[in-house]
């Protein structure tokens, strides 16, 4: 029998994006907030960099993929049957520990696909809606960028200047301008200078540098601290096994077990799910009950469903010339929105950006990364990496991903973690549009490289390693038919239990997620303090 | 991971096959200790089954099972086992030239020869402020967001 805690008057489950933002609004009203994180607080000097092994550790304890970092407070993803591979951190700032901070918004047609476009659903909530949400984000964050860009709507002004753009930036958007495209530099939540007591880049160091680490936020720093002064309590090693309901269906806490196997119940006036876009599908899925045998939120069917990636492309490209792509950030330099909207002459809907990725270090230009084989072993090894170290730079394409209810996660009660909670398994095949789509993008990119003066490139039409977001497993809509969280992200089955990670995209747009989850979380946030 | 002494000098015998010196390189063994390769593959329980399956495939190498068996192979004969690994058992292979590489690339000599320099204060690692004289082309471009 689990341990009964007091109530309290808030739980969220998971500190990422999405929770750590939360709890800090949630902080100020003086409610009594309890933060449950499965991972431990991160040290930023633990960052791999600055030391020799950096690229081991990438390659190990530190990898995006939690299957291969396998560490004690990562849940295995059982994804043979997905065409990209999942990625995630489990610590006290989530996934923030380990992302590039590149952080454009959705546009306003990314919340109206179905009227503008005819193809999945409207959003129930609009860009609007959301705007002084992406604003505050943007300060507490901190972010790095510049107004002005004519791709997107005027926005508040940037709290930083733009990261600087290395001479491998300044040759793709030279090439931008010559080919009459879009270029912008990236917004990005990596400080360009010193930031409420952060490291700023300061346009000093490699990507590979530990500053590169430090000066990019996460929650833990930008959101939890600050929270944690305001009275937010923060529960780390706390994995949770399901959500409670009594026996009229009302929510009445979360049960969950510590890392020295103690299991606990904490009753909750409200339970808020912030655990990404396959974390927040497995507690529910494993939330049976009699009153509901499908698992918690699920009498539309959609829990788990609908699972949207963004699958990437790459194209890289050889220089003769040294680009010096080892200096600056790695890849949240320039985004080329060129080809965002949908246009009736092409073979797909929707469309995509691009992101300008440096390459990567030592051990990595040898191993290959992404879109190009291993440097050759043997005797022409060395003359092989000469070409390459250096000599190289990516972009790469961010498509947006329709939702199909064939991809999604499910729950394998055969397999278990550590604490005995069953495995999620994931299930995900790109689609036709996708793969026009990329082909689409993969020519628009080489074209981009040669203009710039590429010699030579490769291209890898699918990233399969690049399953950094998740989306759609919890769909917002007003109708419970056809959705499971409504416009303030509570979900329709069961009142007082929220949902504000990706899992509620209903659609997913073509651009890196995290600003636009931590806006509707923040939104959120404001819409229980109103209640 | 158990793996024998023996086994971790076949495989280290390997390593200068894949990468070999040249004229201003070390080749993989005069830059990695074999020390460092048990480390790794102590620690990282990731490669432990394609170890594994390279020691068994190194073993049963016709070639491996004459003479002195596979500690006494010669480098042509090395040369061309790890070709057939290449082709036989590729992912398993991948893992045992992502070891070698790790290592030999994570060494400061090497480092320094190919020149690669993580020191934040460096000068060369001085980046010059965005200048946004480089916007002013696409500033002209009227605002083309989709109005929704």
């Amino acid at each position: 029998m689990p341990k009964n805690l007091p109530f309290v008057d808030i739980v969220i489950v998971g500190s990422g994006a999405s929770g750590g933002a939360c709890a800090w609004k949630l902080s100020e009203s003086g409610a009594k907030v309890v933060l449950l994180e499965q991972g431990d607080w991160f040290d930023q000097n633990d960052y791999p960099g600055d030391t020799n092994d950096w690229e081991i550790k990438q390659k190990n304890s530190f990898h995006f993929n939690p299957n291969i970092r396998n560490l004690s407070n990562d849940y295995e993803i059982l994804d043979k049957n997905s065409d990209i591979h999942p990625l995630m951190y489990n610590a006290v700032g989530g996934s923030t520990h380990h992302w590039t901070a590149h952080t454009p918004r959705f546009h306003p047609s990314d919340f109206r696909v179905n009227s503008l476009d005819g193809v999945a659903f409207d959003w129930p909530i609009s860009y609007w809606d959301l705007e002084k949400y992406y604003d505050l984000n943007d300060i507490m964050m901190g972010c790095s960028g510049i107004n002005g860009d004519p791709a997107n709507p005027p926005r508040s002004e940037r709290p930083m200047p733009p990261l600087p753009l290395g001479e491998d930036g300044k040759k793709i958007a030279e090439a931008a301008d010559r080919l009459g495209w879009h270029w912008w530099p990236s917004d990005s939540y990596q400080a360009s200078e010193d930031y409420k007591g952060r490291v700023g880049w300061n346009n000093h160091g490699t990507f590979a540098s530990k500053k590169q680490w430090q000066s990019v936020a996460s929650t833990d720093i930008t959101y939890i601290k600050p929270a944690i002064e305001n009275g937010l309590e923060v529960r780390t090693n706390c994995a949770v096994q399901n959500i409670s309901v009594d026996n009229a269906g009302k929510l009445t806490g979360v049960i969950y077990v510590d890392n020295r196997g103690n299991q606990f119940f904490q009753e909750a006036g409200k339970v808020i799910l912030a655990c990404n876009g396959i974390g927040t599908p497995r507690i529910l899925l494993n939330s049976k009950s009699k009153i509901f045998p499908d698992g918690l939120a699920n009498s539309s069917g959609l829990v788990g469903k609908n699972l949207m990636f963004h699958p990437y492309a790459s194209v890289n490209g050889y220089f003769n010339e040294d680009v010096n792509y080892s200096l600056g950030p790695l890849a949240n330099i320039i985004i080329v929105q060129e080809f965002y909207e949908t246009d009736p002459n092409r073979n797909f809907v929707r469309g995509y950006s691009f992101q300008m990725a440096r390459s990567n270090g030592p051990a990595h230009t040898a191993l290959g990364t992404g879109n190009i084989n291993n440097v050759i072993w043997g005797k022409e090894h060395h003359n092989e990496f000469k070409r390459r170290f250096k000599k190289s730079l990516g972009m790469a394409i961010i498509s947006e991903d329709l939702p199909e209810l064939h991809n999604r996660v499910e729950i394998d009660e055969s397999k278990t973690d550590k604490n005995g909670i069953p495995l999620p398994k994931i299930f995900y095949k790109t689609s036709e549009n996708t793969r026009n789509l990329l082909n689409h993008g993969m020519k628009s990119a080489e074209k981009l490289l040669l203009e710039a003066g590429s010699y030579e490139v490769n291209h890898n039409p699918l990233l399969q390693t690049a399953g950094w977001h998740l989306m759609g497993t919890a769909k917002m809509g007003e109708d419970p038919i056809h959705s499971v969280v409504n416009s303030n992200c509570e979900t329709h089955d069961v009142e007082n239990l929220y949902i504000i990670d990706g899992s509620v995209f209903t659609t997913s747009a073509a651009v890196n997620p995290t600003p636009t989850i931590q806006a509707i979380a923040l939104r959120t946030a404001d819409i229980i303090l109103r209640s | 991971m158990s793996i024998s002494n023996n086994e971790i000098d076949i495989l280290y015998s390997f390593f200068d096959q894949i990468i070999p010196s040249s004229d201003d390189m070390p080749c993989a063994t005069e830059a990695i200790d074999k020390k460092d390769f048990e480390i790794l593959i102590s620690e990282n329980s990731k490669y432990e089954l394609s170890i594994d399956q390279i020691i068994y495939f190194i073993k049963r190498e016709p070639t491996s099972r004459v003479g002195g068996g596979a500690s006494s192979l010669t480098e042509i004969q090395k040369g061309e086992i790890l070709e057939l690994m290449e082709s036989i058992i590729p992912d398993d292979f991948l893992m045992f030239i992502e070891i070698v590489y790790l290592l030999y690339y994570s060494k400061s000599e090497i480092h320094e020869k190919i020149g690669w320099n993580t020191d934040e204060l460096a000068e060369e690692n001085k980046m010059e402020a965005f200048d946004d004289s480089i916007l002013n082309n696409i500033k002209k471009r009227d605002p083309f967001w989709r109005k929704a």
